[in-house]
């Protein structure tokens, strides 16, 4: 981990989705409405609950999850609501298959990307286990959250956090947040709220979900490719907050899949040589002409 | 919709495309670089034939490639570091653990290599005003066409490690991408080598490409058994084997397992001479182009199954 490393730390029992972060965010950046198309299909303002956004997008850095978990004959409702970003991975997938260092580690630990160095070649969507980075068709290069590396820069912390009105998001030394997150899981047990586990890091805590359609399942601290700079106060599966419970680097595929590529290029070598040794005439073809012996090249 | 998966324009039809014509330039070098070395007269004259091809399809390749992207100064990023990527040392940029950027090295070694074939087919045709003595020895020197075919095998593969070697659906499910891409861009260079062998009438030339078909589609059944049998034992075979959207599923056992494997397979083993109308359905010129149909549906449908994974 980089020394000195910068995040944040997202509490989600605090969040009351209220936007204001994503307000900041949109605001601070300087980030337009969606595009036209996705105005069209409807992805702009989804108007299908409280979350007006749906996704993170190349636009909407910072995206208001709401997650609505009612019971059957719905007397028992639980909302569920997580601040998400970037995590800005230790262990960051975009930035390991970016193929021209447009993706790269700052002095803070966290990921941000050099708007003129991307070719929008968008590897880097489809690396990102978290589905964070985005195309942006307008400007033909990726976007996501670059944790205000300008705001940082001057000490001045994140927009989002700094107007967050709960405490959901507190941004700080990546070691001061953990101690603080070990903190609060241990006070919401103490409460009774055994649903609380930290995504992003293992401090140890472990707790069973006491609400919703998971209740009763073990849920526990979670370090994910090794470790979240942003990361996560969770109180039930990480799949049901959208998050991947096994997130894993693309690398982990490349020695396997270039060794088959490289023992199938072998054998079709083996498979075109013998073709030139041994070929299937065509039966009506066959004896009309008699093989001629291997010639030199002329 | 889970949030990590790729939105709909990163598999658009011009990338489909792109992965067509540049493995098929691949398929048809490797055919060339055997065909010179190991072959005989009439199989080097089909060759030289084929050379017309592996240059100019990278070259469409190249500018489909730019018209996805936008900006064609933007692949300089590529190759040199740019100024303002001063985290990396060097001035030619190198990332180790991305696959793309192995690829563009190889596929810029492996585009300048096909001026190679197409200086020959060009020195064959007669319409090469000089250098006939270097072009000659160029196209058939065997440690020369050796190289030539280790790029263009790393060429063929390059599309299916770079899916292998993502967060998607599908695409990084399993580890044989790879394998998949490269069988399929040999059996693309001998469908291709098929209809030209049949076109130029090359009897014992169409005889190595019916023996080639066979093993290579042999070896494609092989690949795509494992592949599928893979993705079921996962569970997530369902883009594939299903028929949830945009022809996916179509594409692949139609195009994919019936036009590119079986049909050259059955008729390259069997010897059947089919008639349909008053076309024989099971000349190598047929075969070849059903072939190339069906390769070009297999990098379709694969490149498709993760959005189609998003649907289910």
């Amino acid at each position: 981990m980089t020394a000195n490393a910068k995040g944040m730390f997202v509490d989600t029992t605090l969040c009351t989705g209220c936007k204001a972060c994503q307000v900041a965010c949109k605001q601070w950046n300087e980030l337009p409405m969606e595009d036209e198309a996705a105005v069209r299909e409807h992805r702009a303002f989804l108007a299908t609950s409280y979350d007006n956004t749906g996704h993170l997008s190349s636009t909407n850095w910072r995206h208001v999850k709401f997650i609505e978990q009612f019971s059957e004959d719905r007397t028992d409702a639980r909302w569920l609501m997580m601040s998400d970003s970037c995590k800005h991975c230790e262990q960051a997938g975009c930035l390991e298959v970016c193929p021209t260092g447009a993706l790269y580690r700052t002095q803070f630990g966290s990921v941000d990307i050099h708007q003129d160095v991307c070719i929008g070649c968008r590897y880097c969507v489809g690396a990102c286990p978290f589905g964070v980075i985005d195309y942006n068709g307008r400007t033909g290069r990726v976007n996501k959250c670059i944790l205000c590396q300008d705001r940082m820069e001057t000490g001045d912390g994140t927009a989002c956090a700094k107007s967050c009105p709960t405490s959901s998001l507190t941004y700080g030394r990546v070691e001061d947040l953990k101690a603080m997150a070990a903190a609060r899981v241990r006070q919401l047990h103490a409460q009774g709220k055994t649903d609380a586990y930290v995504y992003g890091w293992d401090l140890g805590n472990s707790g069973v979900i006491t609400q919703g359609p998971n209740k009763g399942q073990v849920v526990k601290d979670m370090e994910v490719v090794g470790g979240l700079n942003v990361f996560y106060l969770l109180m039930d599966q990480p799949s049901v907050y959208g998050l991947p419970s096994a997130p894993q680097l693309p690398q982990r595929n490349m020695t396997p899949s270039a060794g088959v590529a490289l023992i199938s290029a072998a054998v079709l070598g083996v498979t075109g040589l013998a073709a030139f040794r041994r070929r299937r005439m065509e039966p009506a073809m066959r004896g009309a002409s008699p093989p001629q012996a291997p010639q030199a090249v002329s | 919709m889970p949030t990590y998966v790729i939105e709909p324009h990163w598999a658009n039809w011009m990338l489909s495309l792109e992965m067509f014509v540049a493995g098929l330039a691949a398929g048809i070098f490797f055919f060339i670089a055997l065909a010179n070395t190991t072959g005989r007269k009439e199989d080097r004259e089909v060759g030289a034939i084929l050379g017309f091809f592996p240059a100019p399809l990278m070259l469409i390749a190249a500018i489909l490639l730019t018209v996805d992207l936008g900006e064609p100064t933007r692949f300089l990023n590529l190759i040199f570091t740019n100024p303002a990527a001063a985290e990396r040392p060097g001035p030619f940029f190198l990332n180790p653990s991305s696959p793309m950027n192995y690829g563009t090295y190889v596929i810029l070694v492996f585009g300048a290599l096909t001026v190679i074939p197409f200086l020959d087919a060009l020195r064959h045709t007669g319409r090469l005003p000089f250098g006939h003595g270097i072009v000659e020895r160029l196209a058939h020197d065997p440690v020369g066409m050796f190289i030539c075919a280790v790029f263009a095998l790393a060429t063929g593969s390059y599309s299916g490690v770079l899916l292998n070697v993502t967060n998607q659906p599908v695409w990084s499910d399993t580890y044989i991408q790879g394998g998949l891409y490269v069988v399929f861009s040999a059996l693309g260079g001998f469908a291709a080598a098929g209809i030209a062998a049949d076109r130029m009438r090359a009897r014992e030339t169409a005889g190595a490409v019916r023996t080639g078909l066979m093993g290579i589609t042999l070896l494609a059944g092989v690949l795509v058994a494992v592949f599928v049998a893979n993705l079921v034992a996962l569970g997530v075979a369902q883009p594939l084997i299903g028929t949830t959207t945009a022809f996916v599923a179509p594409a692949f056992w139609i195009g994919a397992v019936g036009l590119a494997i079986l049909y050259p397979l059955v008729v390259t083993t069997t010897g059947i001479r089919l008639q349909l109308a008053r076309v024989n359905v099971s000349s190598l010129a047929v075969v070849g182009t059903l072939a190339l149909l069906g390769v070009f549906a297999f990098r379709w449908s694969i490149l498709h199954s993760a959005l189609a994974a998003v649907a289910h």
